[in-house]
């Protein structure tokens, strides 16, 4: 892990730096990934799909994503334990599969084998997306077998307050306001009796 | 002026005229009464009894049963009321028989030239006269001429019946066609032709022939007007099929022919036409049937439209088992589609949660040991 060092870095849901991918494919698989985490709420599943440097193989830069990364889950909070990460490289023509400790028990090195050893073909055809979907097809199969089912609660609770609202989504304040443009906020010169005279009520 | 006297006397006739109309009218009136009080004459029993039909004179019509004897106590029913009628019995189914030999004799010493062969005389006179009229017109334009011999509308012909002695054996002569027409029967009318015309035209033809004539006799009721339609359509078939087959006249040929044509006037006599010596009365079977075939009978073709009743019932069998299984079968797919899409819809709502375990950390990996796999496909 000399090569990238021990910064974080932000891991989206598909990241296709290959461009291997068409638009209407990426978006398709990206619902597809929705599914898949709607099904498994626990589980981030991210796919990258690049040309690794020649020191580098897929395992290690998949080890490296989930130990580094910081998952982008549109503010739900997941654990890196429950990531799964597909990295493919179209020039190296190799592809891995790596999970966090959580899934290890379920998806064992001989299971993902299994499963990557299904994708040859569609990806020997370079067809990418149809290798990436049925990936998730058979991996949600698996965890399906040692997953408990239960039925989903949207208990969704409002925030307490504006702040946490503001940390919760994704706007974020540039600059302050200054407080000459503040009207609200009594000027120093004014005194209450003339701020009623002004105000028509 | 008038004097006292006139004046009185004036009086006096009219006082005398009041009377008079006093009394006209009072009397009338008088008699008027008297006539609506006149009593009802005393009809006798003898009287009111019917006439008493004499023995020897049978009734005309048969007595009506007494459902349909008139009862007085139904005119206060209303007609929406069901009234018990009696049920109508189905007509008598007509028994057929046999064309007896005398009636074949006498059409065998009709001479050869007679075209209508009617021995017992079923068509009046002017009908009669304007069928021959019909059938000598058609022989006289046609190489094919056309007898028709009428039986009776419950006769049939005998199965072994000779035809070839008609009309002095002419049908074996010449090429002609028969018809044996029951009158009012067109749908037991059988056609016969000629041997040299049966060999030269396919079966279908001529009974499609047949069933066109009696198709067009049919669509009249009237007895005499089938056996016209009847005739009429068959000389314009025959002349279709003469047309259709190139059958011609040798003679009228032969006419129209140059001088050094070769001299075959004689018509084409069917192959097998019996010899001019009249047959010896003994002859066995197979000469009778050799006769029989030279007048063989067509057979007319079903009508298109009409379909056997047993056909009908096994195409409603079928369409309805047909019916039933698109029907179950469509039930089925339904169902299927349904429990699909409430199993989605159930699944959609449930979630799948994975048991949070304990780790070890490997390799200084926080929260990955480097548990994977790899291939290489290339």
């Amino acid at each position: 892990m000399k090569h990238f060092g021990g910064r974080l870095v932000q891991l989206n849901r598909l990241t296709d730096s290959a461009h291997c991918l068409r638009l209407r494919e990426v978006r398709h698989l990206e619902s597809v990934l929705d599914e898949f985490e709607r099904t498994f709420p626990q589980i981030f599943a991210s796919v990258l799909l690049g040309v690794l440097p020649g020191s580098v193989n897929v395992n290690e830069i998949a080890f490296w994503l989930l130990n580094r990364a910081v998952l982008d889950t549109h503010g739900h909070r997941k654990l890196n334990e429950f990531a799964i990460a597909l990295v493919i490289d179209p020039v190296s023509k190799t592809a891995g599969v790596t999970v966090g400790y959580a899934l290890e028990p379920i998806l064992t090195p001989k299971v993902l084998s299994s499963i990557l050893t299904s994708l040859r073909t569609p990806l020997w055809h370079g067809e990418h997306a149809s290798a990436i979907e049925s990936c998730f097809e058979l991996i949600q199969k698996r965890l399906k077998s040692a997953a408990l089912r239960v039925r989903r609660t949207e208990d969704v609770l409002p925030p307490q307050s504006p702040e946490d609202f503001l940390d919760d989504s994704s706007m974020r304040t540039l600059r302050q306001t200054p407080p000459e443009l503040d009207h609200d906020a009594p000027t120093a010169g004014q005194s209450p009796s003339q701020e009623q005279s002004i105000d028509p009520e | 002026m008038l004097s006292l006297r006139q004046r009185f006397a004036k009086v006096r006739d009219l006082l005398v005229g009041g009377v008079l109309l006093t009394v006209c009218t009072s009397s009338v009136s008088f008699c008027a009464e008297g006539q609506e009080e006149l009593p009802l004459p005393n009809w006798e029993t003898k009287e009111v009894q019917p006439p008493r039909t004499r023995a020897h004179l049978s009734p005309l019509l048969p007595e009506a049963p007494p459902e349909e004897r008139f009862d007085p106590f139904k005119l206060f029913i209303p007609q929406s009321l069901p009234v018990k009628t009696a049920e109508v019995p189905p007509p008598p189914l007509v028994k057929l028989r046999t064309v007896e030999a005398s009636v074949l004799q006498a059409a065998e010493q009709m001479p050869e030239d007679s075209l209508l062969l009617d021995p017992q005389g079923l068509l009046p006179e002017i009908q009669s006269d304007d069928l021959r009229r019909l059938l000598s017109n058609h022989a006289s334009e046609a190489y094919i001429t056309a007898h028709i011999l009428l039986i009776d509308h419950d006769q049939v012909l005998a199965k072994d019946a000779n035809l070839t002695g008609l009309a002095s054996g002419v049908l074996t002569k010449k090429p002609s066609c028969l018809i044996v027409y029951p009158m009012g029967e067109p749908k037991r009318a059988r056609l016969f032709t000629s041997l040299e015309i049966s060999k030269a035209t396919p079966v279908g033809y001529l009974a499609k022939m047949a069933s066109d004539c009696v198709r067009d006799a049919q669509q009249v009721t009237n007895d005499v007007q089938q056996l016209e339609r009847f005739a009429t359509q068959i000389s314009i078939r025959l002349f279709w099929l003469e047309r259709a087959f190139q059958f011609k006249d040798p003679e009228k040929d032969t006419e129209t022919a140059p001088a050094d044509a070769p001299s075959s006037a004689t018509p084409s006599l069917p192959s097998a036409s019996p010899s001019p010596a009249p047959a010896p009365k003994a002859s066995t079977e197979a000469a009778k049937e050799a006769e029989l075939d030279l007048l063989p009978e067509v057979v007319p073709a079903p009508p298109p439209t009409i379909i056997p009743a047993g056909a009908v019932e096994k195409w409603t069998v079928i369409a309805v088992k047909i019916a039933w299984s698109l029907a179950i079968i469509a039930a089925v797919l339904a169902a299927a589609i349904a429990i699909w899409r409430w199993r989605n819809r159930r699944m959609r709502q449930m979630v799948w949660l994975l048991p949070e375990v304990e780790h070890v950390e490997r390799l200084g990996g926080s929260h990955c040991g480097g548990c994977g796999a790899s291939i290489k496909y290339g």
